[in-house]
């Protein structure tokens, strides 16, 4: 899923601004224009995907001076024609991501940077857009860490598009609002298996111990990556209140579930977990054994 | 359904030896479970069980740990000399004596610090986590 270069990307921004500016590539791939706002306007608008995502990821463009461009970058949003990475020069590559990049992930990204002025286009887009745009624009919400767009991402958690609804689960766990935690539980009963891993993920973001007993529920999952991101959670909330359910789960019969347990209850602490733990120093995966032992030490603490 | 039995008998009798603890100090159990870890067939179990038993500092499994001295992989050596140093026993003075001459230097340093500690002559502990958590938090967001 692209929305995961994106993500890094964005992350990852202050380490790229500064390589910007050194052409790595030889590849002759400089822009026709793209150092004022009005070029960038002008490519923005190209029939050419490529030319139209490298308009958006121009550098030290967009920024709260460039509200002119918010119609137009709202606009591509919809844009999932599929562009090769290498037409942003952001070094995107050098952590390994050769995914394409798309014209509307790129726009979601530069109407983050212009800021707090694009929430309620994006809002808009997210209630009422075509269904990439909404994933998009639940995507730039999330990184914009707005509380204005707590209660319509929300909404989108019913969405009628999985990627939407998954998105939006993400994008509440960037958020870190606690008034998305029911919200968020009842995404963990949603039909779709990136859904509930993603509100998972979101919980355990969120940090808010009302969301162990829904979290525990997930344990027993019928999806391993669910599973597994529950256990993730419920370390990451560290409420002991989760620790038989993590003893149990030591005995699930995936691997990466028991070991993600183990490392739960070592990040819990709690010493009730210990005869569990040690039990499963004998589990059958090498693994889970020295996650075990891991969270047999972090529990003396 | 006898095998099943006594695996039943040996879970019991596990559960009955590690009680519910005051504070965080480890039951007897738990530590003689790490210890039997020290002899797993993989060296990153090895190397973790030997981590723990220096967090949990009891001087319960120092035999186990000098055993151990002598394992091949060079981490496991390591994260054993550092959890002796930490549990101070001087037991362990004469196999950390000779851990001095391992053909590894991170080793050897190693040897020196946990013989200073022991002596009381180390300030701290220099070394206070060789293996760092082995968290395998999932990606935070799906692929």
């Amino acid at each position: 899923m692209n929305h995961l270069g994106l993500i890094r990307y964005v992350v990852l921004m202050a380490c790229a601004a500064t390589l910007v500016g050194i052409a790595h590539d030889s590849v002759a791939q400089q822009p026709p224009s793209g150092t004022t706002l009005s070029g960038v306007l002008d490519m923005l608008r190209s029939s050419d995907p490529a030319v139209r995502a490298r308009g958006a990821c121009t550098p030290r463009v967009f920024n709260a001076a460039a509200s002119k461009a918010i119609p137009v970058l709202i606009g591509l949003l919809d844009d999932d024609a599929p562009v090769s990475p290498s037409v942003c020069r952001n070094g995107r590559q050098w952590w390994g991501d050769d995914r394409p990049i798309t014209p509307g992930e790129e726009a979601a990204r530069a109407l983050v940077e212009i800021g707090s002025a694009t929430v309620e286009p994006l809002i808009r887009v997210l209630g009422s857009g075509q269904t990439i745009a909404r994933k998009n624009s639940a995507w730039a919400l999330g990184a914009l860490e707005d509380t204005r767009s707590l209660k319509p991402l929300i909404s989108a958690l019913r969405d009628p598009e999985e990627i939407v609804r998954e998105q939006s689960a993400w994008a509440l766990g960037a958020l870190e609002d606690s008034g998305a935690v029911d919200a968020l539980a009842g995404a963990l009963r949603d039909s779709a298996e990136d859904v509930r891993q993603q509100a998972a993920w979101a919980l355990g973001a969120i940090e808010d111990g009302r969301a162990v007993p829904s979290l525990v529920g997930s344990l027993g999952d019928k999806s391993a990556l669910v599973r597994r991101q529950a256990a993730w959670a419920l370390g990451a909330i560290e409420d002991s209140v989760a620790v038989d359910a993590l003893v149990a789960a030591l005995n699930d019969t995936d691997a990466r579930v028991r070991e993600q347990s183990a490392w739960a209850l070592g990040a819990i602490g709690d010493a009730r977990a210990s005869a569990g733990l040690s039990l499963a120093l004998k589990d059958d995966e090498s693994s889970v054994r020295r996650q075990a032992a891991w969270a047999l030490g972090a529990i003396s603490d | 359904m006898r095998t099943s039995a006594k695996i039943l008998a040996v879970v019991a009798l596990h559960l009955l030896s590690t009680p519910h603890v005051e504070g965080q100090a480890a039951a007897a159990g738990t530590i003689s479970a790490l210890a039997d870890a020290l002899k797993d067939s993989d060296a990153d179990v090895r190397a973790q069980a030997a981590w723990a038993l220096g967090r949990i500092r009891s001087d319960q499994p120092v035999d186990a740990l000098i055993a151990a001295l002598t394992d091949t992989d060079q981490d496991v050596r390591r994260n054993v000399i550092w959890a002796l140093g930490r549990i101070r026993s001087s037991k362990a003075v004469d196999a950390l004596s000779a851990a001095l001459k391992d053909g590894n230097s991170e080793v050897r340093r190693a040897a020196a610090q946990a013989l200073a500690q022991i002596y009381g002559s180390g300030g701290g502990n220099p070394n206070p986590n060789p293996n760092p958590n082995p968290n395998p938090n999932p990606r935070p967001r799906p692929d």
